[in-house]
């Protein structure tokens, strides 16, 4: 017997669209620039930037700019955010919440720890919500039931604890351990 | 603490997440079980009252091999909170028996700190659910799983209500999920059982989908010859899945847009089910999709 708690889904009838025919060839969709920190230059169809609340609102606020300069962004975490987003305006498009769920959890297995952790303030500066939910959850999973040092080493934390507050931190959440995976 | 800010550019910086700033890191423990979330607390000192201020509290017995183990935790981590927790959702399961202490505990926390979204299971043996939660009025969903109703209860604010394995076990031949819950807009009832009672009735101004599923009399759910009325201005979505036929006697559902059915026939009682299941889809009118699908029980 089935034990789903999840809210009802349609599990018949989803119409399987094919493929959407390539917007570019169909008509022309407006272009924006984004510079990366590092000088690179991206060109982004509209609804993508639009996915982006800074860049949004940096439009709004200046209309006539035609090349959005991002400081706080290098060029591989924006490319990575930017193939993510382009997806997630197809979803827009065509709602599948499956194969968008099957997506996003591809999208985060095939990334290692660096690439996910450095998406993190990328989205959070571009103000991407959906992405920011998405990169978070992964970390969550990649570093439950590590231990400390683990923990540690994955977000490259330095321990500015000594040893003895350390010990004296542990025993006071003594209640808090039992049973740490194997890193 | 040290000041975090929100400075990228250097990827190939060591010191990755702790530039982070802290809402961020808010976020992601809000993703962890409690038991890791604490954990954090011993990674640098800037990290040491992080895991309090989570927006998602998890309690899971599962975290721990020995239920004594986890009562011990569940207790500190609340006593921690108690004053000042920032949790809006907060989500506890128990594996086993629940003694009246923990339950007591879980349930004083969920109703005193203005958390909008419950999640609870409270193990074997479907505990009664007290009064203290059915007469909180903050709470905007409750999914309940193993649990028992004594009394009918009211919660104005209240849009979703998702129950599994709960036990009605009222003194009373009808069940209304109707006028004390005028906000509610999802309703989810799997695998509960309704035995005890002639009549069922679901109504609601706001409510948008309903699904029944696993309500097969054999295993304890609505009774066989259970009368079910359903009455809802708004509803576009309604599931009756794994269960048998039963007779909708009041159907008013004029936005209904998809009906989702999947039931038993009885050997038996053959004609008289597909009777009622005739009726059912004479009163669905305006529906845009209908799925049907049935398998006979000898």
């Amino acid at each position: 017997m089935s034990s789903s708690t999840d809210s009802p889904t349609l599990t018949t009838e989803t119409t399987q669209l094919s493929p959407q025919p390539d917007t570019e060839t169909a008509k022309p969709t407006k272009k924006i620039t984004l510079k990366s920190s590092d000088n690179q230059i991206f060109e982004v169809e509209e609804s993508v930037a639009m996915e982006f609340a800074t860049v949004k609102s940096f439009f709004e606020d200046s209309p006539s700019t035609d090349t959005v300069p991002l400081p706080n962004v290098t060029a591989k975490p924006l490319s990575q955010v930017i193939e993510f987003c382009k997806e997630q305006i197809k979803f827009k498009a065509n709602p599948d919440e499956a194969q968008k769920k099957k997506y996003n959890a591809e999208f985060v297995t095939e990334k290692s720890d660096k690439d996910l952790v450095d998406m993190i303030p990328v989205a959070n500066y571009l103000e991407i919500k959906d992405l920011l939910d998405v990169l978070n959850q992964a970390v969550a999973d990649r570093i439950e039931n590590k231990s400390v040092e683990y923990v540690r080493s994955f977000f490259g934390i330095d321990n500015d604890f000594t040893a003895e507050e350390e010990a004296a931190l542990r025993r006071e959440h003594a209640w808090a351990y039992e049973g740490v995976d194997e890193d | 603490m040290r000041k975090r800010s929100l400075k990228v550019s250097s990827s190939q910086h060591v010191d990755r997440l702790s530039n982070l700033p802290n809402h961020i890191i808010q976020h992601i423990l809000s993703f962890l079980d409690a038991k890791y979330a604490v954990q954090t607390s011993v990674l640098a000192k800037g990290w040491r009252n992080l895991w309090t201020s989570v927006h998602v509290l998890h309690l899971n017995s599962n975290s721990f091999r020995r239920l004594g183990r986890f009562k011990k935790f569940v207790v500190a981590v609340l006593n921690k909170l108690n004053h000042n927790s920032t949790a809006g959702t907060f989500i506890f399961s128990y594996r086993g028996r629940i003694d009246d202490y923990l339950k007591k505990r879980v349930i004083y926390f969920a109703t005193v700190h203005g958390i909008d979204h419950l999640v609870l299971d409270m193990g074997c043996k479907r505990p009664p659910v007290s009064q203290e939660l059915l007469s909180c009025q903050t709470l905007k969903t409750i999914k309940l799983k193993n649990a028992t109703f004594t009394t009918s209860f009211g919660f104005s604010k209240l849009t979703t209500l998702h129950l599994k394995h709960c036990l009605f076990s009222l003194v009373s031949n009808c069940f209304d999920f109707s006028d004390c819950l005028p906000n509610l807009s999802s309703l989810s009832l799997l695998g509960c059982d309704f035995t005890r009672f002639e009549v069922l009735k679901i109504s609601g101004p706001q409510l948008l989908n309903v699904t029944i599923r696993s309500m097969w009399y054999s295993y304890g759910g609505l009774s066989k010859g259970c009368k079910v009325e359903i009455s809802a201005p708004k509803l576009t979505f309604f599931s009756y899945r794994e269960s048998h036929v039963v007779d909708f006697s009041v159907i008013n559902l004029p936005s209904l847009q998809h009906a989702d059915v999947d039931v038993f026939l009885s050997y038996e009682e053959e004609n008289k089910d597909i009777q009622c299941l005739l009726k059912f889809f004479q009163g669905l009118y305006n529906v845009q999709s209908a799925t049907l699908s049935y398998s006979t029980i000898q």
